[in-house]
């Protein structure tokens, strides 16, 4: 009887508990998905290259490879450095900045701020890229769209 | 390029590996946990953020796709052994602590690792993954046990015929199954957006292909067994056909849209238990994947930690309540459920110990979660740690919970009150069991009521995957069995005890203490490397012990016909007098002392008034000579025909354990008889040098 009584209180329990946790998680809304390869307009590459010389792109075009976790993620540009941004997701504005001490762009840095564009069509990514350390550099208008993604395995 | 590439990442991922995981087994860790350690030191958390150039060169990202086949191919291998290593009658007379045990083991860490989802998806997710997924993985990953591990630890540790042991092996291989069989969904339905067939086809499909293996895919296979026991090995034939079959599950798991390790798993699960079959293809599989296939799959593992996505105390806050759940589900489900059902407060916390450790099974999970896109790479780094900590954490909990000599006591047990004298014989290879067993009855008094224990200790140094399960019945280890058959030839009852041991010198004297042992009798081998007779853990036996102490170095195996025991005086040499008497008593031999005196010293040395008629009348003759060198005259006796020489272990023979290397012990090098080297043990003596030295424990005398 003991044996029974704990079996349905260890067991039992927590399987209703948990129909209840998938029933209440449902209605969770998790930040936008931004993760993945973006392809960036590969006319824009020589607008980047002048802003900040150190981005030297491939022939195959500049893209931008976002690795998220929640409303974090790493930008990294696929330039001849893989330089890295720190990102920030608030809803559909995505902001991210090289580190302090980053040789990104002679030392200057790097700044992206862009938004999230899902419909109509493929999602894209609309914004700019700016060098924080030269104020009189005019931001470069980046557009991205979201390369299709790789099979699992 | 590639090739050199690889081949040199190989080379780094392999030497690390073995460097830190023998580190970790200088500090009682087991092995395969210092190793997934390397992984993560050779990853962006170590050598990428002490050494970026290096790390750059040594993994570029376009090599990355090599080493990662290869550590897939590694990774099959190892989920066929984990499945080999299944056996159901684990399961059997398990009672219900067992069954309650491992389904709670399961449900609560599920459980709870699906309601931590509640906290974590809006933080570390995001919405290319729906809740359902998300929780019924993290669920999933919170309820794995790492059965490769576990069996190792209960090993090592000689829990595995203890209850805590038996319920807990039982436990972890319900665990395994259920966890597979649970991911195995979670995998379908998070691939179902993309997978090219429908998600009822996957799940559809994946029972069928269970059902089929576990049944007539089981007795298609059932001839492997067969043509195995009849070979009585595996041959490369037979294991060609397997790994062809081993594929080929792994393909049809893969393509059903679940997992190609679950074919793998499967496969291994379902193989006919033949003895002969599973042990071949555990020594043919085991030594390379463990070597060579896991470092690279850990390797592999660490280069995608990223301990820098941890970053800012809240993060550490989601890592450290990551970890708290994981330990509280599986730890406080097993434990409470143990308790409820009927084992000690010890027990319990040992059983929750254990069944917490993830290991490397939990890395496997991760690696699917995070190539499936259902946890980030943040979530996958903080899962990593929590594999790592609980793992880690297992050793010294379980021996701050259930400490090594308690297990031993367990395991030795109780000694026998009533015996009149209790001989601990111990053996270490198998050969020399019925030599020892037999100088044990000489030497036993006579008249009855004497009981006689073999110990065999196993030095268990290397790492396995796939522990045979023990064997439910009270077992004798193989390596006492000719010491059984000796035993029961003679008509003496022998009491079998084994385990395995870091420490045998330590272990020895820690059962000679427990069953009150009376005399410790222990068998000489030729070691390697040149060392005497009593060095070694002959020596630490002999100067520990707290009682007497004989060392059997047998040429002559018995019946012995002629005896000759040496005498000079002092505790070791009237210990030797006795054994002498003891073995005259048995009948059969002529036993003859020798007593060498000093020059001039005649008699005067003997240590009682009458001792020739004495020993008259026990049967055992008594002859006087004078000698400045003993040890010569002794040895030159000694060559006279006999079976066997009983001498003291003292300087005068040149038998001192303290300081006697192979020059020393002549008598040992220059007579063709068996030696028996007595080290006698006075407990009045020793408690006057207690009392001198206010030490506790005896010593040698």
């Amino acid at each position: 009887m003991k044996t029974l009584l704990t079996y349905l209180l260890l067991v039992g329990a927590p399987l209703l508990g948990l129909l209840g946790i998938l029933r209440a998680g449902e209605r969770i809304v998790p930040p936008r998905h931004v993760g993945g390869e973006w392809a960036i307009e590969p006319a824009l590459a020589a607008a980047l290259r002048a802003a900040c010389p150190d981005l030297v792109f491939p022939a195959a075009g500049p893209t931008l490879g976002v690795s998220q976790s929640g409303t974090r993620a790493v930008v990294t540009l696929n330039d001849s450095a893989a330089t890295t941004l720190d990102a920030r997701l608030d809803g559909v504005a995505l902001a991210a900045a090289t580190g302090d001490g980053s040789a990104a762009c002679g030392g200057r840095g790097l700044r992206l701020a862009a938004t999230l564009r899902e419909d109509p069509g493929p999602p894209r990514l609309d914004g700019a890229l700016s060098v924080p350390g030269c104020p009189s550099c005019a931001p470069v208008p980046l557009r991205a769209a979201r390369l299709p993604a790789t099979p699992a395995r | 390029m590639h090739l050199l590439t690889l081949l040199v990442q190989i080379g780094v991922v392999l030497a690390v590996a073995r460097l830190v995981g023998l580190a970790f087994r200088r500090i009682h860790q087991p092995q395969v946990v210092g190793e997934m350690v390397a992984g993560i030191m050779l990853g962006p958390s170590l050598l990428g953020w002490l050494a970026p150039g290096v790390s750059a060169w040594l993994f570029p990202p376009a090599s990355l796709g090599a080493l990662n086949s290869v550590s897939q191919v590694g990774l099959l291998l190892f989920m066929f052994l984990v499945g080999l290593e299944f056996d159901t009658r684990l399961l059997r007379g398990r009672g219900h602590t067992a069954v309650v045990t491992s389904h709670v083991s399961i449900v609560v860490p599920f459980f709870l690792g699906s309601a931590l989802a509640l906290f974590l998806y809006p933080r570390l997710s995001d919405s290319s993954i729906g809740f359902t997924g998300f929780a019924l993985f993290m669920g999933a990953a919170m309820s794995v046990t790492a059965f490769p591990v576990l069996a190792r630890i209960l090993t090592e540790r000689n829990l595995t015929r203890t209850r805590v042991g038996a319920v807990t092996i039982a436990c972890a291989a319900v665990d395994d199954v259920t966890a597979w069989s649970i991911l195995a969904v979670v995998v379908a339905v998070v691939r179902a957006d993309e997978a090219e067939i429908p998600l009822w086809v996957t799940l559809a499909g994946s029972a069928a292909f269970v059902v089929f293996m576990v049944t007539l895919g089981r007795r298609m296979l059932g001839w492997l067994g067969r043509y195995a026991r009849l070979r009585g090995r595996v041959t490369q034939d037979l294991l060609a056909v397997v790994l062809l079959v081993l594929l080929a599950s792994a393909w049809t798991t893969e393509r059903l849209g679940i997992h190609a390790l679950f074919g793998a798993f499967l496969l291994g699960a379902v193989i006919p238990r033949e003895r002969v079959l599973v042990h071949g293809l555990t020594e043919k599989l085991e030594d390379l994947t463990v070597v060579f296939f896991l470092p690279l799959f850990f390797a592999f593992t660490g280069l995608r930690t990223r301990f820098g996505l941890v970053e800012g105390a809240e993060m550490w806050l989601f890592c450290g309540l990551i970890v708290a759940v994981a330990v509280a589900g599986k730890f406080g489900g097993s434990f409470l459920s143990a308790r409820a059902t009927g084992l000690g407060w010890r027990e319990a916390g040992a059983l929750g110990v254990l069944m917490n450790t993830r290991g490397l099974m939990e890395l496997v999970i991760l690696t699917i979660g995070l190539e499936l896109g259902v946890i980030s790479p943040a979530l996958f780094t903080m899962m990593v740690i929590m594999a790592l900590v609980t793992t880690f954490m297992t050793t010294p909990l379980l021996e701050l919970i259930y400490p090594a000599w308690l297990i031993r006591r367990e395991l030795a047990g109780a000694a026998d009150p009533a015996a009149a004298q209790t001989t601990l014989v111990a053996v270490s290879l198998p050969s020399s069991g019925p030599g020892l067993v037999r100088a044990a009855a000489a030497l036993a008094p006579r008249g009855g009521g004497e009981r006689i224990y073999a110990l065999h200790l196993d030095r268990a140094a290397e790492q396995r995957l796939v522990e045979l399960p023990p064997d439910p019945a009270p077992a004798v280890d193989d390596s006492l069995l000719p010491a059984m058959e000796a035993a029961e030839a003679l008509g003496v009852e022998l009491h079998p005890v084994s385990f395995a041991s870091h420490a045998p010198a330590r272990d020895i004297l820690e059962v000679a203490r427990e069953k009150g042992a009376g005399l410790v009798l222990l068998g000489w081998h030729k070691p390697l490397i040149g060392r005497g007779i009593l060095g070694g853990t002959v020596q630490e036996v002999m100067k520990g012990a707290r009682s007497q102490v004989a060392v059997y170095l047998e040429r002559r195996p018995q019946p012995w016909r002629r005896v000759l025991v040496l005498y000079r005086g002092g505790v070791h040499d009237r210990a030797a007098v006795e054994m002498g008497r003891r073995i005259a008593a048995g009948g059969g031999a002529e036993v003859r002392v020798l007593h060498v005196a000093g020059p001039g010293a005649g008699q005067a040395g003997e240590p009682e008034p009458g001792w020739a008629a004495s020993l008259a009348a026990d049967g055992v003759g008594l002859a006087t000579v004078e000698s400045a060198t003993p040890e010569e005259a002794a040895t030159l006796e000694a060559r006279d025909g006999y079976d066997l020489v009983v001498v003291g272990a003292s300087g005068a023979w040149g038998m001192d354990p303290g300081s006697t290397g192979v020059p020393g012990e002549r008598l040992a090098r220059e007579t063709a008889a068996s030696l028996l080297i007595v080290r006698g043990y006075a407990p009045l003596e020793e408690a006057q040098s207690d009392s001198r030295s206010g030490r506790e424990a005896g010593a040698a005398v």
